[in-house]
């Protein structure tokens, strides 16, 4: 709780927290309008074919049928949210689960029979499952169609530059997609006390979002509104204006409440597709995936595969960090989504280890018959820190120094440059603070040494990973918004930002609350709509407590402004002698001079408004995250069946705007960092490409009964660059639970576990491997 | 969801009359938690559903004065879980069924119905080969059977057997009431689940014909103790990977009937009764224990990706033997 703040700090439960726990919240798919038709997916049973022709007189034919999209019936537009996917429908499909076709009927039943009795003739082309397999020479192409035309951005590959180079994206010939290099790792390795070696495997995983994906589009009068589970929203109205052929301004999106979006629920091709069904049916037309399409049709984190080798001396010092990583990108053409998290592997622990001299991090970005990648939260860190935190455990051990006060020897400091944001600063870096705050709560000094206990089967262990994350800092984010107060007093914060399950909302009001003195049940408003709000690049990068805080709060100021000097003007008094608050202004020295804040937006011409941006490419200082996970296990060397006794997920947040819905962000993050851990993956049958467990029940995120209680803490030592100190905390506490996991396994039992999840299966091998090299 | 009829039934006699009159086309609802999920993915697309939750007095637990335990089929999982004096003289059983997937499907899903459930494999879905849907081989058997593959072998399908309370019914010696138009019977647990059969047209997992229902089930009494051991990724709403229902009479620290069923192993609940003769009379100890997890396992052929649970049943059939105490 922050003495000198209001509102801010206060641990206030989120505005609709009542109404998400009690069930009365509503979601896309609870929208139901007159005359509305049902649309449903026909879906590729292929991992890579032509569709040769889709016979669809049988589905047309039946009663309640209102129409059919094939490929011949779409526009050949580029939408999505880089505008590199092709076409509404194409005529080449690329996963097992690629959309074929789409009906829209009287009910969800006859739109289900319909898409059942679509007839289609495929011609199967090879397809590539493996991501290694898939950079061999000779291998065959993964995606054949790309975009013929494409307005590039200045970084972009352009796509004619990528059809010699096999499957890798990437700019050169056989090269890895990105290449992080510095020093000369091979003289580095050479120089070091001690060299280890690993190969870390890592399956893919879902995000298993509680609420599938909806979407309700009305198409009317030449304009056409959505309302859709999209956290993009700005992003689907300029995806569905470019495939309808409309002006930005006649496209409406509304992002409705979402029940988990987690970085993946981004503009998809399923939304278009409705809003042209709409158009052509001149009705509603609603979509709602089923859990398998939740599954298939989104975007996962990939499965990847590490070659490690990293070096230290004894001093404990970082030598060398040498790296090939392979990620399965999926189908997904080329830009935005898999180069970007390569780029973000390859350079983000780099900047966290910073003192290290010698660094070489190739990812090779593979194009694969599998859904696309993409940024599920704790994007590109997840899925470095598991080998890199790893290996750090194993260097401390093999040095003989502990692993905390190895990795704050070699770690980043404010001012150093980044090279995961070339040109950039870095602002604080409270890292030690966290990992200091958290080894205390854990205890880290009742840990002993490794695979100390020798009875009984069921082994302790304590083990730790540390982590930084962007949380806030996005060079692609822009974020605008606007406070008013209207002429019957109300004050409304407009922010085109989505909420995508961490109740920013709550958070970026009370920020807008504290700068007009008022309280929070004072500040209403609206989000998501992109009729109605600013713009905003939307929540990725735990940007929006940062960066739309920054955005929403210069909006407050100016507000606030402008009331002063209307104040200034009316009781003769400078601003700077005036306080503001509970809805009035009034003099310091004497609270007898006060003028009512109604009073100066009659005067003012019945409102008053103020305009904020945040442009992150205009800052020099950039703020991360930083944390560390501490996990205490228990291992059942038997049965391999591992038991989190503890974990502590210790934050650097700058300040906690809200401590209540920070809490809740880290835990629910390190919940899902368990499931990453030791239970979820996402399998695909690797001659077919056909999911094998795209249910509920077999993506296995962790029960509540797999859950430990655990325990959050929060280092509040500011962030000078937001106006209340502020980072962005709802994704990193994902990042470093997996890499704590192995680590204190690794300590409980001598055993270096190189796979997720940690299943009993895959324990069972590590301890069995590791007694081997024993004997 | 393709469209069907669905009837009431009035009484198992109404029930039997309208699975014949079906045949083929007919299925058996009851709590509905196997069923419904086949159907609404094409997986079991019936023609007439007969509601069997609508015939009264078939929803009890009865100890009889042999303390007998006579059980109705729609007695929910719960009710077996919940219930005091199973927990006593049953305790095997109710630990079974309190640890079935998750506490609503145990409210809804039925004690008959859950010995009657089908397999639940990645394999039975459009794109693979499965005998139950039609195919000439099994994909599962090269395939990822990490969590629900056979290590025991098996006759067409490999997919475990993936119910909880049928191993520990094994355990117990339990008899299946069966109404059938050819005259009621019972018919021991082991010949009810003796592995993947064609039973008319259909490759089952359990022997009842298609115009046959479960009304019963009875457990003879034996002074035991008993325990069920479930090993799964979570602690609730899952299969096993690997579990075990050990029941024996122990006296003087000398075990004399023991039973030893696993489950989530086999395509039926795997009963080892050269384990259980070896431990007959012997002294309980951790090397009998031991003993006996190993010869239960003797004979494993596990598929590509199962073999862990070789080692993991041993371990399970051993702290089951001896969390029975002395």
């Amino acid at each position: 709780v922050s003495p000198e703040f209001l509102t801010v700090g206060q641990p206030v439960p989120p505005i609709y927290g009542i109404e998400k726990a009690t069930g009365a919240l509503r979601f896309a798919a609870d929208i139901n309008l007159p005359n509305m038709l049902w649309m449903k997916i026909l879906r590729s049973p292929h991992a890579h074919a032509k569709i040769l022709d889709v016979d669809t007189a049988a589905a047309r034919a039946m009663a309640g049928v209102v129409a059919v999209l094939t490929h011949r019936d779409v526009p050949r537009v580029l939408f999505g949210p880089y505008q590199n996917e092709i076409y509404p429908l194409d005529e080449e499909v690329r996963f097992v689960g690629d959309t074929v076709a789409a009906v829209a009927a009287e009910d969800w039943n006859i739109a289900e029979e319909a898409m059942r009795a679509l007839q289609v003739k495929y011609a199967i082309l090879p397809a590539i499952h493996d991501p290694e397999a898939g950079t061999k020479p000779g291998a065959p192409d993964a995606v054949l169609n790309y975009p013929e035309s494409h307005e590039l951005k200045p970084g972009d590959i352009r796509p004619d530059q990528l059809g010699t180079f096999g499957n890798v994206i990437g700019l050169k010939e056989g090269g890895p997609t990105v290449v992080n290099e510095r020093g000369n790792v091979e003289n580095g390795l050479a120089q070091s006390d001690v060299v280890i070696e690993r190969f870390f495997r890592q399956s893919e995983v879902n995000a298993v979002s509680h609420e599938p994906r909806a979407c309700v589009a009305v198409y009317r009068n030449s304009a056409c509104t959505l309302w859709c589970s999209v956290q993009d929203p700005y992003r689907l109205q300029d995806s569905t204006a470019r495939v309808l052929g409309l002006p930005m301004e006649a496209v409406r999106v509304v992002s409705t409440n979402l029940g988990g979006a987690f970085g993946v629920k981004v503009t998809g091709r399923f939304a278009v597709l409705c809003a042209l069904l709409a158009r052509q049916t001149g009705r509603p037309v609603k979509i709602w995936f089923t859990r398998e399409e939740e599954s298939l049709d989104s975007h996962n984190r990939s499965a990847l595969t590490h070659y490690v080798k990293a070096g230290a001396n004894k001093d404990g010092s970082l030598t060398a960090i040498k790296v090939r990583t392979f990620l399965d990108n999926g189908y997904w053409p080329y830009g935005g989504l898999g180069q970007n998290i390569a780029f973000a592997i390859s350079t983000r622990p780099i900047d966290l280890y910073h003192r290290c001299p010698n660094v070489k991090w190739e990812v090779f970005a593979v194009r694969t018959n599998r859904p696309s990648t993409g940024p599920y939260r704790g994007r590109a860190d997840a899925e470095s820190h598991f080998p890199i935190e790893s290996m750090m455990d194993e260097l401390a051990c093999a040095i003989q120094m502990d692993p905390i006060e190895f990795r704050l020897k070699n770690r980043l400091r404010e001012g150093d440059d980044l090279c995961s944001a070339p040109n950039k600063i870095m602002s604080t870096v409270w890292l030690e603070e966290a990992a200091r705050a958290g080894a205390v709560k854990i205890g880290w000094q009742r840990r002993l040494p490794l695979a100390a206990a020798t009875q009984g089967a069921r082994k302790n262990g304590i083990g730790m990973a540390m982590v930084i994350h962007s949380c806030g800092s996005n060079p692609a984010g822009v974020s605008e918004a606007e406070v008013t107060i209207d002429s019957t007093g109300r004050i409304s914060l407009f922010s085109g930002t989505a909420d995508q399950g961490s109740e920013q909302q709550t958070t970026l009001r009370q920020m807008v609350a504290e700068v007009l003195g008022v309280s929070l049940t004072d500040v209403g408003g609206a989000n998501a709509d992109t009729s109605t709000c600013p713009f905003d690049s939307g929540p990725f990068s735990s940007r929006t407590v940062y960066a739309t805080g920054i955005a929403a709060s210069r909006a407050a100021e100016e507000v606030k402004k402008k009331l002063l000097q209307q104040a200034s003007a009316l009781l003769r008094e400078p601003a700077t002698n005036l306080d503001i608050g509970e809805k009035s202004i009034w003099k310091r020295s004497d609270l007898s001079k006060r003028v009512g804040v109604d009073e100066l937006v009659r005067i003012g011409g019945g409102s008053i408004s103020g305009r904020g941006i945040h442009n992150a490419k205009e800052d020099r200082l950039f703020a991360y995250g930083f944390a560390a996970a501490f996990a205490e296990v228990e291992v059942d060397v038997e049965t391999g069946e591992v038991k989190i006794v503890r974990l502590v997920s210790s934050h650097d947040v700058g300040r906690a705007i809200n401590p209540m819905i920070v809490e809740g962000q880290i835990l629910g993050g390190a919940a899902q960092g368990l499931g990453y851990a030791l239970s979820e993956g996402f399998y695909f049958d690797p001659r077919t490409g056909t999911a094998l467990n795209q249910w509920f029940l077999d993506l296995r995120t962790p029960s509540i009964l797999d859950l430990p209680d655990i325990e959050p803490v929060m280092v509040e030592l500011g962030e000078p660059t937001h106006p209340f100190g502020a980072k962005g905390c709802s994704e990193i506490s994902y990042v470093g639970v997996a890499p704590a996991v192995a680590n204190a396994i690794y300590n409980a039992t001598g055993a270096r576990v190189t796979e997720l999840p940690m299943t009993p299966d895959v324990i069972l091998k590590a301890l069995r491997d590791a007694q081997r090299i024993e004997a | 969801l393709i469209s069907f009829k669905h009837v009431d039934a009035a009484s198992t006699q109404h029930a039997l009359s309208l699975l014949a009159q079906y045949g083929e086309g007919a299925r058996v609802l009851a709590g509905g938690q196997d069923l419904l999920f086949r159907i609404k993915k094409y997986i079991v697309k019936p023609e007439c559903v007969v509601n069997i939750k609508t015939i009264p007095g078939l929803n009890y637990i009865r100890l009889q004065a042999d303390k007998k335990l006579r059980t109705g089929a729609l007695t929910t999982l719960s009710q077996i879980a919940q219930s005091v004096e199973l927990q006593r003289n049953y305790t095997v059983l109710a630990q079974a069924a309190g640890v079935v997937a998750s506490p609503q499907i145990r409210n809804m899903g039925t004690i008959a119905g859950n010995i009657c459930q089908d397999v639940w494999c990645w394999y039975l879905q459009d794109g693979f080969s499965c005998w139950k849907s039609g195919g000439k081989f099994c994909d599962l058997a090269g395939g990822d059977s990490r969590y629900y593959g056979s290590i025991m072998g098996g006759h067409l399908c490999l997919s475990n057997h993936p119910s909880d309370t049928a191993v520990a019914l094994a355990a117990l010696d339990a008899q299946v009431h069966v109404a059938s138009p050819r005259g009621n019977h019972t018919k021991a647990i082991s010949d009810f689940l003796a592995g993947h059969t064609w039973v008319d047209g259909r490759l089952q997992s359990h022997s009842l014909r298609s115009d046959e229902i479960v009304t019963e089930i009875e457990v003879p009494f034996r002074p035991t103790r008993s325990a069920y051991i479930k090993f799964a990724l979570r602690k609730s709403w899952d299969f096993a990977i690997a579990s075990v229902a050990v029941s024996a009479v122990i006296r003087g620290g000398i075990w004399t009937d023991v039973r030893i069923v696993l489950g989530g192993v086999a395509t039926f609940p795997y009963r080892s009764k050269e384990a259980e003769e070896l431990l007959r009379n012997r002294p309980i100890s951790e090397p009998a224990a031991a003993e006996a997890a190993e010869v239960a396992l003797q004979l494993a052929k596990p598929l590509k990706m199962n073999s862990y649970k070789v080692e993991l049943s041993k371990t399970l059939v051993r702290r089951g033997l001896l969390s029975l105490g002395n």
